[in-house]
């Protein structure tokens, strides 16, 4: 279960939600899951099942904001900010580091990058120094990666305002990486194909910034930033990193369907490793079906012939039980099953009010066809007032309830309507029909 | 024809006292029960993470308590599946349940690099969800017995109506001492049951409240108490049978179907029972003091 996590932006969240639901399931249908859910809840969250899917895999493909931007670098202006800040940090503060910014800075491969044990203070310095980097710019900081024998990660200077997002994108596929730069070899790379009018814009940013760096960044992480050695009029571009063919994969699938307009937070997860699955849906449906066969056979052996027309009653009620939820795409939980259960209950009963009542009449000497007749009547208002009053709690638990609750009242609501038509009905057809045909004047009941 | 009971004729009303006695008990303690030892809340309920671990090898609670503690989580509740020790359940309540799994399945990793496992289940829920889910489902059963009150009240009369809803309370509560004395988890399946035995219980008191209101019509010169048990007897035929049949299936889901379903099968067990037994002595018993000391004029 997730919600959708709205502090701090501007948006009504009603059209927030409604964007991340649309944009969870584009990237749901794209991921190709077999038999999904996908469901707006109360109070904006939204539930998503996915069977069969690699719980980290699945949890970053829902999560990952997947925030495009293009944005050009100011390489040539690092050299002075760093300056800056080391004196401003140096300059009279009490509070000043112990070694200057630029200590820091080592160099990971031809550019400037800082090892990934010193990110706390990196982060605290620039915090600090935040008023003497000029206006524009900023620094954003690449994945983490390995560099000669230690763990490091590239700082990047890049002005603050996008010259293209992920809306521009009108696809996104993942390939083997084609940049030839050896750096990346044997990964993948995402190949992004940007709609007609944001082509043209990457073609005018591209013409504009020659020889200067267009840094690809993601979630506000720098995954590459290729030099420009000409305009691009193709409306083509690539992201290369190392990813592997999955992780590209999944991060053409985020890419394609777009970034969400907040992040989600996961309030609720289960996972339910493949073995124990089918362990307990094999013996829940094991020990449904002998629980029915049970009921059944009793039914057939108490009321005999009639309890056969009870257990036909009963089977059409689960059937149509059956029907309405697979229409309403709803799932089976265990709460739903116990509504199920309540619902082969009630259905039972109604079928041992009637018989009973049949009995009786039959015993103070009413013919076959009256004690029928009175048997139904009679009952039927028994058993209305019961359903209903026990539909209204379904109806009441399904308005108020959360979560699996709702599972619980809707199976029930639905299996109560669908008695009161084939415990009576169905029933009463089927009685009428043999002993008119047959003209019986000896039930057994 | 097969007839398990043939014109019973038991004075039910001649011994509400013994029944309106072993209730009151009854009520008491599992009130006691609940509000001082207090219900087993799984993490449905408490928010929290739980994870079911089934190694290659057996390994001891100890073992397992001391990779917990490292991770800081030593309070973990550890429970074991089976006899092989192998398949365990841990579970953490409260605050920040997300980081729960990684730091424990990296912990384990490290302590028992040669006993392969395998995560059986993976359970994370936010406390905040929890207490939601809590207040809703209780809302929505207050709502519900509301509701339920008016209805039998507008179709029986107002004493039928508050019985069945005091039956209803009894039965819940009831239900629920049992719960806490077997120290059984309250999960929302758990829950689930518990609605159940409630829509279980005013079927049962439907059923009644119709064959008296019925007789009442019928038998109007005889004594309010007669036309109550008459209805009790005429009735309990159908009571025994629909009783039967579901303790039957109840039973199936019992011996087989699994632990998720173990949990759910015995509350259903004990809430089915005690349902049929309010609904003939307390339901009946109250509607009968009512009429005795507070007599409905006869038409």
């Amino acid at each position: 279960m997730l919600e959708v996590d709205t502090a701090g932006i501007k948006e009504k969240p009603d059209d927030l939600r409604d964007r991340a639901y649309e944009i969870i399931r584009n990237r749901v249908d794209e991921f190709g899951v077999y038999e999904p859910v996908i469901e707006r809840q109360s109070g904006g969250r939204m539930l998503v099942q996915l069977p069969g899917v690699d719980r980290e895999r699945a949890i970053e493909l829902i999560k990952k904001v997947a925030h495009l931007e293009f944005r050009v670098a100011a390489d040539d202006r690092m050299a002075e900010v760093v300056e800056k800040i080391d004196e401003y940090l140096q300059g009279g503060d009490t509070l000043a580091f112990d070694q200057p910014f630029s200590s820091y800075i080592i160099t990971v491969e031809r550019d400037p990058g800082f090892d990934y044990r010193d990110e706390d203070s990196i982060v605290a310095m620039l915090n600090r120094a935040g008023e003497v980097i000029p206006e524009g710019i900023e620094f954003v900081f690449g994945p983490r990666e390995q560099s000669e024998g230690r763990e490091v990660k590239r700082l990047y200077l890049l002005k603050t305002t996008a010259e293209l997002t992920g809306e521009a994108i009108r696809d996104a596929r993942h390939g083997p990486n084609q940049s030839g730069n050896l750096q990346y070899a044997g990964s993948w790379e995402i190949d992004l194909e940007f709609k007609r009018e944001a082509a043209r814009r990457f073609a005018s940013i591209t013409g504009k910034n020659v020889n200067k760096r267009l840094a690809i960044v993601l979630d506000n992480v720098v995954q590459s930033a290729p030099v420009v050695t000409e305009r691009i009029p193709q409306g083509r571009a690539s992201i290369t990193g190392r990813f592997t063919a999955e992780e590209a994969r999944d991060l053409a699938i985020v890419l394609k369907a777009g970034a969400l307009p907040a992040p989600l937070r996961i309030v609720e997860e289960r996972t339910v490793g493949p073995s124990l699955g089918r362990d307990s849906i094999e013996s829940g449906i094991r020990a449904v079906l002998i629980a029915g066969a049970v009921v059944a056979l009793f039914m057939l052996i108490y009321y005999s012939l009639s309890g056969f027309v009870a257990d036909l009653a009963l089977l059409l009620n689960l059937f149509f039980l059956l029907a309405v939820l697979s229409a309403f795409r709803g799932s089976l939980t265990m709460p739903g099953i116990a509504g199920i259960a309540l619902t082969i209950g009630m259905a039972v009963d109604a079928n041992v009010l009637i018989f009973e009542r049949i009995r009786e009449e039959l015993r103070i000497g009413k013919t076959t066809r009256t004690a029928i007749d009175q048997g139904f009547a009679r009952a039927w208002i028994t058993i209305f007032d019961s359903n209903v009053t026990t539909i209204i709690i379904g109806v009441i638990l399904f308005i108020f309830g959360s979560g699996s609750i709702k599972g619980f009242a809707l199976t029930l609501t639905i299996g109560l309507l669908s008695n009161l038509f084939t415990a009576v009905f169905t029933g009463k057809v089927i009685f009428n029909y043999f002993t008119y045909k047959f003209d019986v004047h000896k039930l057994r009941i | 024809m097969i007839e398990i009971l043939r014109n019973p004729n038991i004075d039910f009303i001649a011994k509400r006292k013994y029944g309106f006695i072993f209730s009151a008990v009854v009520m008491v303690i599992s009130l006691a029960l609940i509000f001082v030892r207090g219900p087993n809340f799984g993490i449905d309920f408490t928010g929290g993470a739980l994870l079911q671990i089934k190694f290659d090898q057996a390994i001891t609670t100890g073992a397992l308590r001391n990779s917990l503690s490292k991770i800081g989580r030593g309070n973990a509740q550890i429970q074991s599946l089976g006899v092989a020790k192998t398949e365990y359940i841990v579970r953490v309540a409260g605050e920040n349940p997300e980081g729960f799994a990684p730091a424990l399945k990296a912990v384990l990793s490290e302590d028992f690099p040669d006993n392969a496992r395998e995560f059986l289940r993976e359970e994370t829920v936010e406390p905040k969800i929890g207490k939601e889910l809590l207040g809703k489902t209780i809302w929505a059963v207050i709502i519900a017995l509301v509701l339920i009150l008016i209805y039998v009240s507008f179709r029986f009369d107002y004493r039928f109506g508050t019985a069945a809803v005091i039956a209803l309370f009894h039965d819940a509560i009831f239900t629920l001492g049992v719960l806490v004395l077997t120290q059984r988890e309250l999960s929302i399946v758990v829950v689930g049951a518990l609605l159940t035995i409630i829509g279980y219980s005013i079927n049962d008191s439907i059923v009644i409240s119709d064959r008296i209101r019925e007789k009442h019509n019928k038998m109007r010169r005889e004594a309010y108490n007669v036309v109550l048990n008459t209805g009790l007897n005429e009735t309990l035929s159908r009571t025994v049978l629909t009783v039967g049949t579901t303790l039957l299936a109840v039973i199936a889901l019992l011996v087989f179907g699994g632990t998720v379903i173990a949990d759910f099968a015995f509350t259903l067990l004990v809430g089915f029972l005690i349902g049929t037994y309010s609904s003939i002595f307390i339901l009946a018993g109250i509607v009968s003091v009512w009429e005795e000391k507070f007599p409905k004029k006869k038409k």
